[in-house]
């Protein structure tokens, strides 16, 4: 339906299974789930509370260990990195500059402002922004006169756009983004919404988020459907309406 | 309500546990004292209570002329014996008595000689155990227990003692005896004698004590009126039982002392904890705004939450001062080991007594300590307004500009204030009045120092971190920012390290001063390695060295230079002072004092006066000066200033010549003899050529100046090391305050330590993070606190030796150590929480809140 493109992946999840506790009391959240998000591409991850969206993302983004499978992280020359054989310093490196975080608080540090929040990645890598790449964002987000701002004289849609710009700023292979305009009005939400997929269209990032909202899934390129813990549907082109159906067929 | 308390307190007792052990340290501390000076005069009452046991009735001799205590004679002994209803009297006579060491030298404490004591009388009454025998005959003495095992002597070995004429006379130990912990015979050697024999060695005649004994049937006091018939006005007769408790009285001052100084660290430990406690109440509760909103919203009172968080603070307070308590215990234990092995309290051992007093003591004080420090954040809770459960976030650290007007005017007007009191103290020629008054306008200084901190401990803190921030990058970045962002809540954390360091630099200064100070006037400034002395008796007379000695030491190829002192009471202009002169042949050459103006060269009509002392500060080259001894009279013309010192002259004022000298006093003995050694000559060959020269010489004391430097180092050190120990109990707390502040930001901070995490802080780094926080504070405090010692040290040191011209030394060395240290001590106070927040799992971190 769309031109047909050379597709490559950002990042490959293999027979993920993730299970939290153990004997009794253990919860499989992920139940052997394979799934592949392209580069260049804006994919949603939805369904039911508890289907295991957040721990899929929290896995795919080297951020929890797993209990099976493999999570690849694909650079832009296509080679792969296998996040659940690497320790934690170097998962945490890996982070810095290859994968970008937008959380549904926002979660800036109050005692930087906003323009040291969004550098704080490359800063912790030891490494500077690109200007053009920082000026271009910047623009993009219009936050170029609230740079100097700290987190709590921001509304929260300029934190989250911040939080945005912090996830953008190092170029990273992948940006994963957990109920982004959960906290958000419609209107600041829609904005949010608008400036990932312009990243992913424009500027050739590769955003993964996770949301309940089927109009914020309408601005993906894909979707993909979790249901306790296993993979329940994928929808290309999605719109509120396509979205809405697969969510009720979920159900049923 | 209380159920909500208990609740709270369960599910915190972790972020409680160093609140508490801040009560326990500093409720140990005061009542560790208390226990301490209760046992302490336990043991005191009981060795002080032995000097009068089985006595009747005492009589103790009037005072004599000059405040010097007068003698009880033979007549009145015999008058005693004859009242009727005394079964026995015995006379108690001592005097000063130089003991020699088994190689000849005597044996002195403070340059003084040991004294000797009457054995003889009814054994019941004797105020000593003893081990052995007394002596019954000629040729036979005992000696003190103490003396025996320090220089060996054993029953049955020959000590020889020395008549104040100089003779040597030996006798044979036949017991070794005991007065415990006597604080009149403290540090010296006692030899004890038939009082008839002891008379001609010392030369006095006479009794200080009599002691009686009564019939069977007949009453104390009845007896003690006849006695005092009998004598007359004069003697001072008691009862045995008021003696007994007139002694206890004694003991149980000499214990306040060591008390009451102790309980002032005690009281810094409290002020210390005291910060720690608000700290965490006041974080605790900002923390718990929304649950404390929550409640309010539920229909909770002001009151209620007001009552519900001194409870909790009366809990914490009440298990904290019983864990103190016993604690404490252990104090009292440590102190006597302290005392004792650091400053040589000489303090008598005694099973420790806890009585209910420290106990109610230790409970008061911290229950009352631990209340009063939650009350304002309690008050502050109570204004939580409901709808607070209903924000977001509350947004922390930023107060008012009102407040912060306040805060600084109560804090210009301290300093202001302290600063004035310090001034006026400055300008005071008392030295006791102006220490003291300098002392409470350094406190009261120090106070707006304290109050101020919010506003300048953010700038500071930058300030000292901008170098660290450069250094280290990123996490060192954070952990400023972190630092800053709660100037209160890091104004109250270093003040705790403010007070406990800023003390310690500042006894080191004193310390460090009073050691340059005293090495000054003891070893002086003289390329010489041997000063001798003749031994003192009491405060008025000291043993003269005959001029034969520096002859004889003049002759012996060892010695490249003799020089010869004398010293003598005088007034110049009037005023009381010490004079001093050196012979001619080493004045000039060996001993040559270090002008400050004019020249050192005396002439016949000219005198060199101390540049430091109060007597002689205003006086300049070219002054006409009278100096008077005794009936003469001379006007002399000062012909230079310099710091005068000789070694073993305690305080000269002015220096004149050897000339002038005798036609002032007269001609007479050496004072002190200065040796120096030849080069090429061993110390062991020169200690040796001096000593066979000083063999005939026994009422002299051989002081080398190596020794005397080593001792003064090891005596001022222990002091310092008692200090620190003291004000370290005070530092610990505050230790444990950063470790509190540190592990409450961490909870506070688990969703910014998570993100951090997320986008690319290292587990390493997020420990970095609080480590080099810690660290800020840590010095932060301590320079701030040094500063403050820096300050008041020299001030202190100026006030209170201002009359001997003291050297003002400030210990860099030392103090840059203490940084170090509390910079260490503060990031290994880190540790635990750094550890803690290191090891969460981000995404639970983030699920948290
Ligand atoms: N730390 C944990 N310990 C135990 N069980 C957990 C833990 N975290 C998640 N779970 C469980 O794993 C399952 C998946 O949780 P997950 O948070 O991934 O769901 P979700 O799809 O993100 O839900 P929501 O839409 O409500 O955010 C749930 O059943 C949850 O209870
Ligand atoms: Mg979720």
């Amino acid at each position: 339906m769309t031109s047909a493109t050379i597709t490559r992946p950002a990042v490959a999840v293999t027979g993920l299974t993730k299970v939290y506790g153990s004997g009794d009391t253990a919860v499989t959240a992920l139940d052997d789930v394979s799934v592949t998000f392209d580069a260049g591409r804006f994919t949603a991850i939805m369904g039911p509370s508890g289907s295991g969206k957040s721990t899929l993302m929290h896995c795919a983004a080297g951020l929890d260990t797993v209990t099976a499978g493999t999570v690849r992280l694909f650079d832009a020359a296509g080679a792969a990195t296998d996040l659940t054989g690497l320790d934690d310093t170097s998962l945490t490196r890996l982070r810095r500059t290859r994968i970008g975080f937008v959380f549904q608080q926002f979660n800036l540090l109050p005692t930087l402002t906003a323009r040291q929040n969004m550098l704080l990645p490359l800063d912790l890598a030891g490494r500077r922004a690109d200007p053009a790449w920082e000026a271009t964002v910047v623009e993009v987000l219009g936050l170029a006169d609230r740079l100097g701002h700290t987190p709590s004289q921001l509304s929260g849609g300029q934190q989250q756009r911040v939080a945005c710009a912090r996830a953008m700023l190092p170029r990273p292979d992948v940006i994963f983004a957990d109920e982004p305009t959960g906290n958000l009005d419609s209107r600041a939400g829609q904005q949010v919404l608008g400036f990932l997929r312009h990243s992913v269209r424009e500027l050739g990032q590769t955003v993964v988020m996770v949301t309940h909202d089927p109009n914020a899934a309408a601005f993906a390129d894909r979707v993909v459907l979790l249901a306790d813990g296993r993979l329940a549907g994928d929808l290309a082109d999605p719109t509120a309406d396509s979205v809405l159906d697969a969510l009720k067929n979920l159900g049923a | 309500m209380l159920r909500t308390v208990l609740a709270g307190l369960r599910a915190h007792t972790r972020r409680m546990m160093a609140t508490l052990i801040a009560v326990v340290l500093g409720v140990g501390f005061v009542a560790g004292t208390l226990i301490f000076g209760d046992t302490a005069r336990a043991g005191f009452y009981d060795t002080f209570a032995r000097l009068a046991q089985n006595v009747d009735v005492a009589v103790l001799a009037p005072t004599g002329s000059g405040g010097q205590p007068g003698l009880l004679t033979d007549a009145q002994l015999a008058a005693v014996r004859a009242v009727p209803g005394v079964a026995g009297a015995d006379g108690r006579s001592s005097g000063p008595l130089a003991l020699l060491d088994p190689a000849g030298r005597p044996i002195t404490n403070f340059s003084r000689v040991g004294v000797g004591v009457s054995t003889d009388g009814d054994p019941r009454t004797r105020p000593f155990d003893i081990d052995g025998r007394v002596p019954a005959q000629p040729g036979e003495a005992v000696l003190d227990t103490d003396t025996a095992s320090h220089q060996r002597y054993r029953t049955g070995d020959t000590v020889v003692v020395v008549d104040a004429a100089g003779a040597r006379h030996s006798y044979t130990l036949v017991g070794l005896i005991d007065f415990g912990v006597s604080m009149t015979y403290s540090g010296s050697t006692v030899v004890g004698l038939p009082a008839t024999q002891l008379a001609t060695l010392t030369g006095v005649h006479g009794y200080d004590e009599i002691t009686v004994t009564a019939a069977d049937g007949v009453a104390q006091d009845a007896l003690a009126r006849q006695v005092q018939a009998a004598l007359g006005s004069g003697p001072r007769v008691y009862t045995g039982d008021q003696r007994r408790t007139d002694l206890a009285d004694e003991a149980t001052s000499v214990a306040t002392e060591f008390t009451s100084a102790l309980l002032l660290f005690g009281a810094i430990s409290l002020v210390v904890a005291a910060f720690v406690i608000y700290n965490t109440f006041a974080i605790l509760l900002a923390q718990r705004i929304r649950e404390t909103a929550l409640l309010r919203c539920l229909g909770a009172t002001r009151r209620q939450v007001f009552t519900a968080t001194l409870a909790e603070a009366a809990l914490i307070g009440t298990v904290g001062a019983a864990g103190g308590i016993l604690f404490g215990i252990g104090v009292a234990h440590a102190l006597f080991g302290l005392l004792n092995d650091a400053v040589h309290a000489n303090l008598p051992a005694h099973a420790v007594v806890v009585g209910t007093g420290p106990v109610l003591a230790g409970l008061g004080i911290g229950l009352g300590v631990t209340v009063v420090a939650a009350l304002l954040p309690a008050l502050r809770a109570t204004r939580t307004s409901p709808l607070a459960a209903l924000r977001v976030l509350p947004n922390a650290g930023v107060t008012g500009r009102g407040r912060r007007i306040v805060r600084a005017v109560a804090a210009l007007l301290a300093v202001g204030a302290g600063t004035a009191v310090t001034v006026v103290g400055a300008g005071m020629s008392d030295s006791q009045a102006a220490t003291f008054t300098i002392v409470g306008g350094g406190v009261l200084a120090f106070l707006g120092v304290l109050i101020a901190a919010p506003l300048y401990i953010g700038a500071v803190t930058a300030a000292v971190g901008l170098p660290v921030a450069a250094a280290l990058g990123t996490p060192a970045k954070v952990a400023v920012a972190n630092a800053r962002r709660n100037p209160g809540r890091t104004a109250t954390t270093t003040a705790t390290l403010m007070i406990g360091i800023g003390l310690i630099a500042l006894c080191s200064v004193l310390l460090g001063s009073l050691k340059a100070t005293a090495e000054d006037q003891l070893v002086g400034h003289y390329p010489v390695d041997y000063a001798m002395a003749g031994v003192r008796y009491d405060n008025a007379r000291q043993a003269a060295i005959p001029a034969g000695f520096a002859q004889q030491l003049r002759a012996r190829p060892e010695f490249s230079g003799v020089a010869q002192a004398r010293e003598g009471k005088a007034q110049l202009d009037g005023a009381r002072a010490v004079i001093a002169a050196v012979d001619p042949s080493a004045y000039g050459t060996l001993i040559t004092p270090a002008t400050a103006t004019g020249t050192h060269t005396l002439a016949a009509g000219t005198v060199v006066v101390s540049s430091a002392n109060r007597v002689t500060q205003h006086l300049r080259v070219g002054d006409s000066v009278t100096v008077t001894v005794g009936p003469r009279t001379q006007t002399l013309t000062v012909a230079g200033t310099a710091p005068l010192s000789i070694p073993g002259i305690e305080q000269i004022d002015a220096l004149v010549s050897w000339d002038r000298f005798t036609d002032l006093a007269g001609p007479g003995d050496d004072t002190v003899v200065l040796a120096k050694a030849a080069p090429q000559v061993s110390a062991a060959s020169s200690r040796d050529a001096l000593e066979q020269v000083a063999t005939a010489y026994p009422l002299m004391e051989i002081n080398s100046i190596a020794d005397l430097t080593s001792d003064l180092n090891t005596q001022i050190n222990a002091l310092l090391g008692l200090f620190a120990g003291l004000l370290g109990i005070a530092v610990l707390i505050a230790l444990f305050g950063i470790a509190n502040t540190l592990s409450l930001s961490v909870v506070e901070r688990t969703r910014e330590s998570a993100t951090m995490r997320a986008i690319g802080l290292t587990r390493a780094q997020l420990r970095g993070t609080l480590l080099i926080e810690a660290l800020l504070m840590g010095v932060v405090g301590a320079v701030i606190g040094i500063g403050f010692g820096l300050i008041y040290g020299p001030l202190i040191v100026v006030a209170q030796f201002g009359a001997i011209g003291p050297i003002v030394v400030v210990p860099w060395d030392w103090l840059a150590g203490l940084v170090a240290l509390a910079a260490a001590a503060a990031a290994a106070a880190a540790v635990l929480p750094a550890r803690r927040a290191a090891k969460a799992s981000i995404v639970a971190a983030m699920a948290d809140l």
